[in-house]
């Protein structure tokens, strides 16, 4: 009698006690993701580490947008991805610990050594299209440009455009792509992620270009707030023309990106860099940039900021009348003003990406790990010190999700933000 | 950019969480089989544990062992929605009791007990990529008390016992580091070490009559601590100078239990039983690790555990059948943890427990007990916001034991 007991008692451990419950069914609300579509530039795209390669492309946030969409009522998602993961224009960042100038190793990031370049300059439109279709590089004030990819969308002259590989005509303005992609996909949502390089431009150019230019503004300048507005506007108004329900994402406070922040204004001594600020040589400020992309070794071994002014090309500064910094920020500050009232006008759900990221300083935490704004270390920026790792792009992801579940009233599910890659050290 | 420079900020925080609200309450077969309480009732030599005041109200000297097969099942799944689930690997825990005791001789003033028993305790595993990696993966908490006790019948009726608690147990934990090679191999941290620590056990136990008995006893807090524990890191190659492998010096304080028990035998067949526990878990405020080396990426870890006391109420009965005796009871046992601090390493909550079992005297001397406790969790949603972790949890646990008394 007692081992029958016994025996029952076990029988229930092992069994009739194991938990059997299962997560609730995410829903997709009063909104329908059966067709997305995705306008964008390299932060849509999945660009990483400097560059536009496979894996990462792979594991863009609207790949994970879509991933989670098709947990409701989500159809397939097509990017143009490129084929190989050195990327493409050039190789990806990867880290390694490599000599300085000084002798001293140190880790950093490094062009990556394989080159598996097959196919990156092949036009892909035929298997189009594309649910994704943003493209590095592009403005808000490229919109209209017919002829985009001849006159514009290069990163450096000679290297090729990124939109010629899947854009349908050669000579498409972006709109135009963006109006063919829409009549062959229908699409019943969409996101809109543009303006950081109306802005960005001019940073990474050092201030050297113009805040306020004229006309067309070149590739050093800032956008012209009416003619962002007008163009967004455009943009806008074709995506919701079928009754299309979507997302705006506004534009991050750059200056907060490690690419501005990584570089220290004093030197190991504590004394201020020199810098030239157009014709004026001046020291640095503890509010005032350096860009990541500065010839670091010029710094460390050919007296750059000490015997040397370090060229204005290199350094944001914030000298009336010329305060670059000022104008980066108020740029940034209008066009989000308009794209909030954008939203507002059409009903669309707002992202407000520039007030989460400034949530990364002091960290955002996600399942026991903290993410924060610095290079390298804080894992969420990719080694080019603009672009989020993988990571951080599943934040970003989570961040539109939430946003989306608020305005439409469904209940799509997080990312798992650890489960991607993050910055891979040797 | 220089390597030096590299710091590499860790959440190394919420190391080690549990510990806490992980109190066996498996220290006797009858009174397991009761709803865990004994501390008003003389029922065999386990009231070494229970109530150290009854030992000279026993019969006599009686030797008695335990075992009691603890395989807890937890899932977790993701929340408000999602498809992610995630089930920690089984494992069975046996914690066991060994009382050798009673008075000297029947109706000396005089009773003596030694105690060997787990007081406290706590594994689970969950699979070492699982999503909340990074919090835990493996924790193993185990506890081994010994305790020698002196009684004392002040009067017939009042019994005054006290013993001295030697501790001795081990530590184990694992969780990932969020680094990655460039394989996409992940980071690991192992901390490992022994722990010892010192207490006491008394009690007081009064008889009003041969229908009631009651009694109150103090168990006080042990700090186990562990002084020379081995830390091991895994980290990327680059990063190895800022993970060095360490000593580190720690502690869980396991917290007092004050007891109030009373026992009625309402009919010479039945016996009910009801006790208060109250559990100073706010003891346990924070957790400290002080590794013996520190770098910039490695620093010390003092995590915020906030528990709170907590009081558990327990409620039985015995029913003779000559040689064959049932036990029936339950107990309502409530977390010491507060709302948004539920960790993966110990996602517990409030818990109902109903309890049963069966005794078997073949001969006068010999009695069989077997007992079985189902606990009762409901599914609950739970966060640990020390680590920006949050879900549902599930845990399921059928406990059951056997035992066997013998008298001298």
């Amino acid at each position: 009698m007692k081992k029958l007991y016994l025996i029952g008692m076990l029988a229930c451990c092992f069994t009739a006690c194991k938990p059997t419950f299962t997560p609730d069914a995410p829903s997709a609300g009063n909104a329908d993701f059966s067709r997305f579509m995705v306008i964008g530039d390299s932060y849509a795209s999945g660009f990483a580490d400097g560059s536009l390669y496979h894996s990462a492309q792979q594991n863009s946030f609207p790949a994970m947008l879509a991933a989670q969409f098709k947990q409701v009522n989500g159809g397939d998602f097509k990017q143009p991805l490129v084929p190989g993961e050195s990327g493409l224009p050039h190789p990806k960042n990867v880290l390694a610990i490599a000599a300085g100038c000084d002798g001293i190793p140190s880790l950093m990031p490094v062009p990556d050594s394989q080159w598996d370049t097959a196919g990156n300059h092949d036009n892909i439109s035929a298997q189009g299209p594309f649910n994704n279709i943003s493209t590095p590089g592009l403005r808000v004030a490229d919109l209209m440009f017919t002829d985009y990819i001849a006159t514009l969308n290069f990163l450096k002259p000679g290297e090729l455009p990124y939109a010629a590989r899947f854009y349908n005509d050669q000579h498409y303005s972006p709109l135009q792509q963006v109006q063919y992609t829409r009549d062959a996909i229908d699409p019943t949502f969409f996101t809109i992620w543009l303006g950081f390089y109306d802005v960005f431009l001019y940073a990474q150019a050092g201030g050297t270009g113009s805040a306020f230019p004229p006309g067309d503004p070149g590739l050093t300048d800032i956008t012209p707030l009416q003619l962002f507005k007008t163009n967004y506007d455009s943009l806008v108004q074709n995506m919701v023309k079928n009754g299309a329900k979507g997302v705006l994402i506004n534009i991050p406070d750059i200056l907060d990106m490690p690419y501005f922040n990584t570089i220290p204004v004093k030197d190991n001594n504590g004394n201020y860099f020199k810098v030239k600020d157009r014709a004026v040589t001046k020291n640095i400020a503890d509010d005032e940039h350096f860009l990541l992309e500065m010839p670091i070794d010029s710094l460390k071994c050919a007296g750059w900021g000490v015997s040397t002014p370090i060229p204005d090309k290199w350094v944001l500064t914030n000298v009336s009348p010329n305060t670059e910094i000022d104008f980066i920020r108020q740029a940034i500050a209008s066009y989000n003003a308009f794209i909030a009232s954008e939203a507002d006008k059409y009903g669309l759900a707002l992202v407000d990406i520039n007030s989460y990221l400034k949530t990364l300083d002091p960290g955002i935490l996600f399942n026991g790990v903290t993410y924060n704004p610095k290079f390298v270390e804080g894992g969420a920026y990719s080694l080019d010190g603009l672009h989020f790792t993988q990571r951080g792009y599943a934040l970003v992801a989570n961040k539109v999700i939430t946003v989306i579940n608020s305005k439409y009233g469904s209940t799509l599910p997080l990312v798992d933000v650890n489960k991607y890659q993050g910055i891979l050290f040797p | 950019m220089k390597r030096n420079l590299l710091i590499i900020t860790l959440l190394l925080s919420p190391l080690l969480s549990s510990a806490g609200g992980f109190q066996l309450n498996l220290q006797g077969l009858r009174q397991l089989a009761m709803g865990g309480g004994g501390t008003g009732w003389t029922w065999d030599a386990s009231t070494i544990f229970y109530n150290p005041g009854a030992i000279g109200h026993m019969d006599g000297m009686q030797a008695y062992a335990g075992v009691i097969f603890l395989s807890p099942h937890t899932r977790y799944v993701q929340a408000p929605t999602g498809n992610y689930i995630a089930d920690a690997q089984s494992h069975l825990y046996t914690p066991f009791n060994l009382y050798v005791g009673g008075p000297l001789k029947k109706n000396n003033k005089i009773g003596l007990g030694l105690a060997v028993y787990t007081p406290f305790g706590s594994g689970i595993k969950w699979d070492d990529d699982w999503a909340g990696r990074f919090i835990i993966q493996e924790i193993q908490l185990q506890s081994i008390f010994v305790q020698p006790t002196f009684s004392y019948n002040i009067t017939d009726k009042l019994g005054l016992g006290a013993g001295f608690v030697y501790g001795f147990g081990s530590l184990l934990l694992r969780q990932a580091l969020p680094v990655t090679d460039a394989n996409g191999k992940e980071g690991e941290a192992q901390l490992k070490g022994a722990a010892g620590g010192f207490g006491f056990n008394m009690g007081l136990h009064y008889r009003f009559s041969d229908k009631v008995q009651a009694g109150i006893s103090y168990r006080s807090q042990v700090n186990m601590k562990v002084n020379n524990g081995k830390a091991t890191f895994t980290v990327p190659s680059s990063l190895s100078d800022q993970f060095p492998n360490t000593t580190f010096k720690g502690g869980v304080k396991l917290p007092s239990v004050l007891s109030v028990g009373i026992g009625y035998r309402p009919l010479k067949a039945l016996t009910l039983q009801f006790d208060i526990n109250l559990v100073n878990w706010n003891s346990y405020d924070s957790l400290h690790f002080d590794f013996a080396q520190e770098t910039s990426n490695l620093k010390d870890i003092s995590q915020p555990r906030l528990y709170k006391s907590v009081m558990a109420f327990r409620i039985g009965g015995n029913y003779n059948f000559g040689k064959i005796a049932v036990m029936l009871g339950g107990a309502y046992d409530p977390t010491p943890a507060h709302k948004g601090y539920i960790s993966p390493d110990l996602p517990d909550a409030n818990r109902i427990v109903l309890n049963g079992g069966i005794s078997y005297r073949p001969v006068t001397k010999l009695s069989i007990i077997a007992a079985l406790e189902y606990q009762l969790i409901g599914t609950h949603e739970d966060s640990y916001d020390p680590a920006g972790f949050s879900g549902k949890y599930q845990a399921k646990a059928a406990i059951p034991g056997i035992g066997i008394t013998y008298n001298f």
